[in-house]
């Protein structure tokens, strides 16, 4: 354990990645601008480097000069400013990720963003916990709209929803062939899909490897989702359509991200967590991660890692695993 | 067009900032210039701050004038013939900056400020502030207003404090300053209370006698206060008295007429959480929403205890989806269990977790990961 008080040797080590736990409600730039706002005051706190100094020359010429040397008023941080602010920062995300949404939220700090920007380009999956309710829609497809339509849902349950569910992941899995970007009567197609499952060519359409059911309690129920390509209102639309498959109306809840790529809840940082000291901590995790997961070397292919294909069956944090806490 | 007058505003403004610099800097280094230029320059100075809008071509005459007085003293010597006198202290002026770093080094005044601990960095964004900073003189405009501070009760550490918010009490007559606190005295508040509303709210001096007049009067009459409470209102929060009126006038709205409650619970609110009126509208609105729709507290649980109002929603809400989580959400005091208001919003989430929700706050952790 080493102890560090000195605000530059600080900064220097604050390049990577951090995984914090985005709440509901308030945008991702927000959350960028909240995390810069903490780290820069805990730097602050920290032993900044002192005013540099001033030198001057006094006295008459014609007789003697004096050299002084003081501490220069002109880089005081009551003139210049606190010693670190947050445009001194880079800190972007990779992903993005909507209001809406709560949950695991990657972004890079300084030379991470590199990374994060990688990582975002190998495309790699998410998991979602979308809430919804049965019996009313919404204009905006969301609880925070206006009610539009309310219909009955007393002759939907548990099996209907799953017939359902499992029916939108076949669709979706013939999809994926048909966006693998080569001809589907072709070998090399034969070749890709006899390896499992593929990410498709195009970055735009969203496709939907697993999702079911994990929670069901009229009116309201939780499915999980694997995907890639996703956005916030294509998640939304998700629950909606479920809800006019199942012959009634439904509304999204609430959309929590609960895995993007290896990252899981448990390594993401509450709102209270924010601060430097948990931020420094978080970064060397991240980058243990990464490295675990062989981030930088994995593939430009076209099938999901190994990594990938092994979570989609088990989901990350039970609920029953909370329970057993209380 | 326009863009042509924005472009002139900006040179006339650096051409004033370096003259007023070059002021400083001649009584500094006892410039050989005469002193009737400077005077001259004082006054030129003078009457422009008069006339307000002085023109581009009148700044350039100035600067040329200044310029042939300088010619004058020199035209007897040859530029070829060695020079004997002392020329040191002839220097360039120093060039138009965007902040008060380039002028600290050689300005008394700035340095008397940064060593009273007034943040120079805030101050230079604010409009208007940088170009009166730099046109004071430490010993005729700011010592007699400081020491009138100091003698108010202002702690020599708030004073720096006190200066980077409201610069602009260099501004105010000292006479004026004590006609403002003739009239809270003539209100009957005491020598403590004045030091703490003055402390406070460094604004407060600022506005004229009759301005707090009619706004302590707004207060009483919209409250129906009487002396004592308006004195305990003023001196609890100094800073609701000289807050922006129409967001007061909102907020009495939104708590009246949205929020439903009556005149008399308006009032012990007032007077017990009065910063609920400097809460941002909206985000009162969403906090009484779900403490009322929600959470089913009655208006008078809310008056009881206001504090619940004061905090963020996020807050509010993970803490009683908690506590329902763990059945222990219940606010009912006749029955068993219960749980003030208070209790849910005060003290840290450690504190909250072992008192109020007996439980732990790895356990409230993870339910946090959880909405």
């Amino acid at each position: 354990m080493v102890y560090v008080s000195k605000a530059p040797t600080v900064w220097n080590l604050l390049k990577g990645v951090v995984c914090i736990y985005k709440p509901a409600g308030i945008t991702a730039a927000y959350v960028r601008k909240i995390l810069l706002g903490n780290i820069c005051r805990d730097l602050c706190e920290l032993e900044t480097r002192p005013p540099a100094s001033h030198v001057f020359i006094e006295g008459n010429p014609s007789t003697s000069l004096n050299v002084h040397v003081s501490p220069s008023f002109a880089d005081h941080p009551l003139v210049v400013g606190p010693r670190y602010q947050p445009d001194d920062f880079r800190c972007t995300w990779g992903a993005p990720i909507g209001k809406n949404i709560s949950g695991v939220f990657v972004l890079g700090l300084n030379e991470g963003n590199k990374i994060v920007k990688n990582l975002h380009m190998q495309r790699p999956t998410r998991v979602f916990r979308l809430k919804g309710l049965l019996g009313q829609a919404t204009d905006t497809y969301f609880s925070d709209g206006k009610v539009v339509e309310k219909a009955t849902f007393r002759h939907v349950n548990r099996s209907k929803l799953d017939t359902l569910v499992a029916s939108i992941q076949a669709a979706h899995q013939k999809q994926m062939f048909h966006q693998s970007g080569v001809d589907i009567q072709s070998q090399t197609a034969y070749e890709l899909a006899v390896q499992g499952l593929i990410k498709p060519a195009n970055s735009k359409i969203p496709i939907l490897y697993g999702i079911k059911c994990i929670h069901f309690e009229p009116p309201n129920f939780t499915i999980e989702v694997q995907c890639i390509n996703e956005h916030e209102v294509y998640l939304k639309t998700l629950v909606h359509d479920i809800g006019m498959k199942l012959h009634s109306v439904a509304t999204c809840t609430s959309i929590q991200c609960i895995r993007y790529d290896s990252f899981t809840l448990e390594h993401a940082l509450l709102r209270k967590h924010w601060t430097l000291q948990h931020l420094m901590d978080s970064m060397s995790e991240s980058s243990r991660l990464l490295k675990e997961t062989e981030a930088d070397k994995r593939q430009k292919s076209a099938f999901l890692v190994k990594s990938d294909m092994s979570r989609l069956k088990a989901p990350v944090v039970n609920n029953d695993e909370i329970e057993t806490l209380y | 067009m326009q863009a042509i007058t924005v472009f002139r505003n900006i040179v006339i403004n650096t051409v004033k900032m370096c003259r007023t610099f070059s002021v400083t800097k001649l009584e500094n280094t006892h410039c050989r210039l005469n002193s009737k230029c400077v005077s001259d320059q004082m006054q030129n100075e003078i009457s422009e701050r008069s006339n307000q809008v002085p023109s581009l071509e009148d700044e350039n005459a100035e600067c040329m004038n200044l310029e042939l007085n300088v010619d004058a003293d020199r035209k007897d010597t040859s530029v070829i013939e060695p020079c004997t006198e002392d020329i040191s202290t002839f220097s360039p002026y120093i060039r138009p900056s965007f902040n008060f770093a380039a002028y600290i080094n050689n300005s008394p005044v700035l340095q008397e400020l940064i060593k009273l601990g007034v943040n120079l960095h805030r101050l230079e964004r604010r409009k208007g502030v940088p170009e009166f900073i730099l046109q004071m003189d430490f010993n005729q405009n700011m010592k007699e207003h400081i020491r009138f501070l100091h003698d108010l009760g202002v702690p020599a550490d708030e004073l720096g404090d006190f200066i980077t918010k409201n610069p602009w009490i260099f501004k105010d007559e000292l006479d004026n300053l004590q006609v403002r606190v003739n009239y809270l005295q003539s209100k009957k508040f005491s020598a403590e209370m004045i030091t703490r509303v003055v402390r406070k709210n460094p604004h407060w001096l600022s506005f004229s006698a009759e301005n707090i007049d009619q706004r302590l009067g707004h207060f009483q009459k919209t409250f129906k206060l009487n002396g004592d409470e308006v004195r305990s209102l003023a001196v609890g929060k100094p800073k609701l008295v000289t807050y922006d009126m129409t967001h007061i006038k909102r907020n009495t709205f939104s708590l009246k007429e949205e929020m439903g409650f009556s005149d008399d619970e308006m009032r012990s609110l007032l007077l017990r959480q009065p910063k609920l009126w400097l809460k941002s509208n909206k985000p009162l609105l969403v906090v009484f929403d779900y403490v009322h729709n929600v959470m089913k507290l009655t208006h008078q649980q809310i008056v009881d205890f206001p504090e619940i109002l004061k905090s963020r929603t996020f807050r509010v809400k993970q803490r009683h989806l908690f506590l329902e989580l763990l059945g222990r959400a219940q606010y009912n005091p006749k029955l068993e269990g219960y749980i003030s208001p208070k209790a849910i919003v005060s003290g840290t989430d450690s504190e909250f977790c072992q008192a109020v929700a007996k439980s732990s706050v790895e356990a409230f952790n993870i339910f946090l990961k959880s909405i």
